[in-house]
């Protein structure tokens, strides 16, 4: 656009934030995800893959695994071996990690807001300034009550390997409502991230 | 997109001067204001939108054809004042407008602005460019003189040939909350002006809140000010985005309530380019693209355009110059 017609109109020109860093981490798994299980990158049982999109494109962004019975039944199997060692730990050790993951999600918070706003398709302002932000905010918080569980919350005990199921809206942040409190209180997860909204929840896997 | 024809820097005979209105209190004496949210609301304004490249570049020519281009020091003289008027009238270089393609665009700033002694110099130097003179009457810059003096400064700029009239309101009314006599005092000094626009200083770095900032805009509104500027640049505080949202929300509903549209000018302290787009994305933001020209906004600085002119030689070469390449203003 010319600068007299700016001059006139006096539009806001586009800003948009750089995708290269989300490209590239689609493009280290070869836009095909495999299922986390047990820390490590897991073929489906399956065999069967389905497509995740950019909203506002409608451009194809990576195909994610479809997990089975059997797929769910390893990550539970896994999770629940992970428990013994996760409670025996204790409250401080646990509030170490949490605090650890927190500090993850700033270190790359740039990346996440960018991956969400691809595949949630919300606005990067949404994002980078809101979304994200509370999501480490909710790590750190939670890591406060972690180091406190054995002295001010006494009553709470872990209640085993917790399945979470979290929807496409907030999709990082519902992740981090549903993971924080249940590890902070000594808990395991096993999480299915929203089929529209898979993407951060994954680099979330990969990163942490 | 269709363009519409340039509009030059001239005051626009259609726009709809305030009037004012009758004295009425109950119209502002309910105000308060939420300083912890507008100062919110001034903190994430501009992290908000970013203006870059070409936008850039014409929103910093935009910001230059609002500029009151302004010399009020003690040791003005007439030569001072030439180099001033000089620079109002090609404030780029012809070679960076012309690589912008604006060089037909009539790019001047939108007024001078001088002492009064000195507007006969001004009126010399600009000849016939059409750029008003704004002279800072009514005793600037603290406002102590007696009311009958402010009137006759008024009436001696008016008749040396300043066609805006910069006023500073007595500042112990609005401490005093004496709103009845600020009305009185903002009024007859509209009266002494005439055909010149006013421009109303509240001083607001002497304000002690944003309550008091925002009833004397009412009333300085009320009065008949064609705009509500912030200070004098001779505060210890002067224009800030907060105090600014203040004014502008109190300019929204006195339009909202009147039709008349009052201007804004933000004055002192405003030097650099990155600032002046602060401010333009905040009247963006706040009031609208009808309010983005120099009819209805002003900026009140010296050495900003020193700084909007260096921007704008970045922009067309890619590479900044030194802060005394560019002439003095």
């Amino acid at each position: 656009m010319k600068i007299k017609e700016i001059y006139e109109t006096m539009s806001y020109g586009p800003a948009p934030e750089s995708a290269d860093e989300a490209i590239q981490f689609l493009e280290s798994h070869k836009r095909e995800f495999k299922l986390f299980i047990n820390g490590k990158w897991v073929k489906p049982s399956s065999n069967e893959y389905f497509e995740t999109i950019n909203p506002c494109t409608k451009e194809v962004l990576a195909k994610i695994s479809e997990a089975n019975e059997t797929d769910v039944n390893k990550a539970v199997t896994a999770a629940k071996k992970a428990l013994p060692e996760w409670v025996s730990i204790g409250a401080h050790k646990r509030a170490r990690y949490l605090y650890a993951l927190a500090r993850q999600i700033q270190k790359h918070s740039r990346l996440f807001a960018v991956l969400e706003s691809l595949d949630n398709g919300k606005p990067i302002r949404e994002t980078r300034d809101i979304d994200i932000p509370i999501v480490a905010r909710h790590f750190y918080h939670h890591a406060g009550w972690a180091q406190l569980r054995d002295t001010e919350l006494k009553d709470y005990k872990e209640v085993g390997v917790i399945g979470q199921i979290i929807p496409w809206n907030f999709p990082l942040m519902m992740l981090a409502w549903k993971i924080a409190p249940a590890i902070a209180m000594g808990n395991t997860v096993v999480l299915k991230p929203a089929e529209y909204t898979p993407l951060t929840a994954l680099l979330f896997a990969e990163i942490c | 997109m269709k363009v519409n024809n340039m509009t030059s820097n001239k005051i626009k005979s259609h726009h709809k001067r305030n009037e004012g209105i009758p004295f009425d209190a109950n119209l502002f004496k309910d105000i308060t204001i939420n300083r912890s949210a507008v100062e919110r609301r001034a903190a994430t304004l501009s992290g908000r939108r970013s203006v870059k490249k070409q936008w850039q570049a014409a929103w910093l020519l935009k910001a230059l054809s609002c500029i009151d281009l302004t010399t009020l020091a003690g040791d003005d003289t007439k030569s001072n004042v030439h180099r001033l008027c000089a620079k109002a009238q090609s404030p780029v270089r012809y070679d960076l407008l012309k690589a912008m393609e604006m060089e037909d665009a009539d790019i001047t700033v939108a007024a001078v602005c001088v002492y009064h002694n000195l507007i006969s110099d001004a009126v010399e130097a600009l000849g016939d460019s059409n750029i008003p003179i704004a002279a800072v009457s009514t005793g600037f810059p603290a406002g102590n003189i007696p009311l009958k003096e402010k009137i006759k400064q008024i009436e001696l700029s008016v008749a040396a040939g300043a066609t805006e009239i910069d006023i500073v309101v007595s500042r112990n009314l609005v401490l005093q909350s004496d709103w009845k006599g600020l009305y009185e005092e903002v009024a007859a000094c509209r009266k002494a002006c005439g055909e010149a626009h006013m421009k109303t200083i509240l001083a607001t770095g002497e304000i002690p809140t944003y309550s008091k900032v925002a009833k004397a805009s009412w009333v300085s509104m009320m009065a008949g000010s064609d705009f509500i500027k912030t200070s004098t640049g001779k505060e210890s505080i002067n224009a800030t985005i907060p105090v600014s949202l203040v004014m502008i929300r109190a300019i929204r509903e006195y339009h909202e309530l009147t039709g008349y549209k009052v201007g804004f000018k933000p004055a002192g302290g405003i030097s650099k380019a990155k600032q002046a787009l602060n401010w333009l994305i905040l009247i963006k933001e706040e009031l609208g693209d009808e309010w983005l020209n120099p009819e209805l906004f002003r900026f009140g600085a010296s050495s900003l355009l020193g700084d909007i002119e260096r921007q704008l030689e970045h922009y067309v070469t890619g590479r900044y110059s030194a802060s005394f390449r560019h002439p003095m203003a």
